[in-house]
């Protein structure tokens, strides 16, 4: 890379530290506004007990354990995303890799708390830390999150060290300053520390990708455990964990090219990027439908008397138009659309990413709601009809992502100066001019 | 004439609203539908309360049914095989006093779980005595409550008959023998927890690891790298 272009990729991935335009407080007090009333919503659950909820005896389980699922699964495939080109050594990963772990660990700090918004008595959750009982899976599910949780911030603090060193270097003076040279545990760039530092996030790396599989695992086991019809199914772990990663790249590909928008940094993020973001996606996708037919396929041929209505449900009854529309409009067509050649790749990219990811969240939905609505006893179907506060709660965690991501990166580089440096090289003196290697492709 | 009408179009409105729009209730059981036409409502299903204190005893009728329910009788007697548990019969009559065949017949018990509801235990059809039987086996001894419902045939509206009776014999309880498994399910949590304990290390080590060797490299002036 030549100086010019190091410089500029260096100015652009420091540009909004220390900056707060009007576009961003607009964004940050809209965001906020919608994270408050989300606030709101729980207090007033809180003081009310869960009866101001949808949630009933028979549907026990709804929105808040829907959200737990999904936006755990968006993390995922933000980590997921990171470390598998940090272990393929993808050069072209290098505007990418920290939004995609930083999208893991704001989706990680808002999917993590629904739980507690279900348990309806926040204070019970002690519950499980003082008398855990190590038979349930619950209390794996706690170990596994909170493991995770450590496990992606060591994941997003490992890489940021250098870009640390170099944030602060570039400042004159003040408590900030003095922050980054705390954090970036002066960082000089030495081999020593180089070979200390590839060897943490080697390791970090490589234990991301089996941590996250395990969080999603529990997760697909407090469901399969349970003997109820719909999910007592040896394939959930599984579907769980590709569901994760479809959703969690497609999450990624939103937060890239809404940042790479926003940010100006469409030089370094280009279509090559969403193309091949796009291919992962394509390829989960393929796997997700391979599996989920898999499932039914299996269920619905034994139609056992606990699956059967439940199938019926889904497939012909009231659940029939969610199921379908997540099916077409939510999986097969944004396979399609992504793999369709052409041009328009990042719009392509962009609108099959948001289909996948409101399509997995219903299927979330038909995971969890007809599963529960499903008598177990010779009773009745459940209903379940969120109200206000479970929709509010819904939408001010779903603003709490951009927000937690924008405020981080007023405080830290968007892209990885330190990666880059690492993919292509030292700088060359001005006059040379060369192509990066994650720029290639730049012009479709 | 309109002051005068007025307290009483405000009464016919308010009983609108309350009753629900679009119906207003006639003294004779009618209802005024939003369209103006009247419609003649169903009476309530036909409920025959059947009383048997213990076996063998025929059951009393409590309250006589409607002229177009049909009569529920439910009785219970004991299986050939005392283990089997026992018949639930349910006999239904026409109100023309002829019986009722080939009707559906489903037979609930009264559980009390989370309030009072009905569990379903199953389905027969009447025969050509307008008899159907269900054979019972109960969870446990003690009080039960059966309902016998059948649904509406014709002209004969859907009715039903109940029953209590002292059970004396019940399933046998469920016994918990110990699974060869146990024993190494009982230890698959604490292998877990070395494994989590093992995660947490490899955790710890790429922090701590990685910040010694970033620190201890700062302190190496053999090589110093401008980061700005």
């Amino acid at each position: 890379m030549d100086r010019r272009t190091h410089d500029r990729y260096v100015e652009r991935a420091m540009w909004p530290i220390g900056r707060g335009d009007r576009n961003f407080w607009i964004a940050v007090v809209a965001l906020s506004l919608l994270v408050g009333a989300g606030l709101y919503a729980w207090v007033y659950q809180v003081q009310r007990g869960l009866w101001v909820t949808g949630l009933n005896q028979r549907v026990s389980w709804g929105f808040y354990i829907i959200n737990c699922v999904f936006f755990i699964g968006i993390s995922y495939g933000g980590a997921m995303t990171s470390a598998i080109l940090r272990l393929t050594n993808a050069k072209w990963r290098a505007p990418l890799t920290r939004l995609a772990e930083a999208t893991a660990v704001a989706a990680l700090l808002v999917g993590a708390v629904y739980p507690i918004i279900d348990l309806g008595r926040p204070d019970r959750f002690l519950n499980i830390l003082l008398h855990p009982q190590v038979g349930s899976p619950v209390v794996w599910d706690v170990v596994a999150i909170s493991t995770y949780m450590v496990a992606s911030l060591v994941f997003l603090y490992l890489p940021l060290i250098p870009d640390l060193a170099t944030t602060g270097a570039s400042m004159r003076g003040g408590p900030l300053k003095r922050l980054y040279g705390i954090l970036s545990l002066g960082w000089r760039g030495t081999p020593g520390q180089e070979a200390s530092l590839q060897r943490g996030i080697g390791v970090m790396a490589v234990l991301i990708i089996p941590l996250a599989v395990s969080v999603h695992s529990v997760l697909a086991w407090l469901f399969a455990v349970t003997a109820r019809g719909g999910w007592h199914s040896t394939i959930f772990a599984p579907l769980f964990v590709l569901a994760a990663m479809l959703s969690g790249v497609a999450a990624v590909i939103l937060v890239v090219a809404a940042f790479r928008r926003v940010y100006g940094l469409a030089e370094f993020i280009t279509a090559k990027h969403f193309r091949y973001l796009s291919y992962l996606m394509i390829a989960l996708g393929v796997a997700y439908l391979y599996f989920m037919v898999s499932e039914y396929l299996t269920e619905g041929y034994l139609a056992d008397e606990t699956t059967a209505p439940l199938l019926e449900a889904i497939f012909v009854g009231s659940y029939a138009p969610a199921f379908w529309s997540f099916t077409t409009i939510g999986l097969i067509f944004p396979l399609v659309l992504a793999a369709w050649p052409g041009r328009f790749v990042i719009a392509r990219a962009c609108t099959a990413s948001a289909l996948v990811i409101a399509g997995m969240w219903l299927k979330r939905f038909l995971i969890v709601v007809p599963g529960m609505a499903e008598p177990a006893m010779p009773w009745d179907w459940g209903r379940y009809a969120p109200t206000w506060v479970e929709i509010t709660i819904t939408i001010g965690s779903a603003a709490a992502i951009p927000l937690i991501l924008i405020i981080f990166f007023r405080f830290f580089p968007v892209m990885s100066v330190h990666e880059m440096e690492e993919v292509e090289g030292p700088p060359q003196p001005r006059g040379v001019v060369l192509t990066p290697v994650y720029a290639e492709g730049a012009g479709e | 004439m309109i002051r005068a009408l007025a307290p009483f179009v405000v009464a016919t409105v308010a009983v609108v609203m309350f009753l629900g729009p679009g119906q207003v209730l006639l003294p004779s059981g009618l209802r005024l539908q939003a369209g103006g036409s009247i419609t003649a409502s169903a009476p309530p299903a036909a409920h025959i309360e059947t009383r048997g204190s213990g076996l063998g005893l025929a059951p009393k009728p409590v309250v006589d049914p409607p002229a177009s329910a049909a009569r529920v009788r439910v009785v219970v007697r004991p299986l050939e095989k005392a283990e089997q548990g026992y018949a639930l019969e349910a006999i239904l009559v026409a109100p023309d006093g002829k019986a009722l065949t080939n009707t559906p017949v489903a037979f609930y018990e009264l559980v009390d779980l989370f309030g009072t509801r009905e569990m379903h235990l199953g389905d027969a059809t009447t025969d050509g005595r307008g008899s159907a039987t269900l054979g019972y086996l109960p969870a446990r001894t003690g009080s039960h409550q059966i309902v016998a419902r059948s649904p509406r045939q014709g002209a004969i509206i859907a009715s039903e008959g109940r029953l209590s009776f002292d059970a004396t014999v019940s399933a046998p309880a469920p016994r918990f023998e110990p699974s060869a498994l146990a024993t190494f399910s009982d230890r698959v949590p604490y292998a877990v927890g070395i494994l989590v304990l093992l995660v947490w290390s490899l955790i710890a080590f790429a922090l701590f690891g990685t910040a010694r060797g970033v620190i201890g490299g700062a302190r190496d002036t053999s090589r110093k790298v401008d980061t700005a």
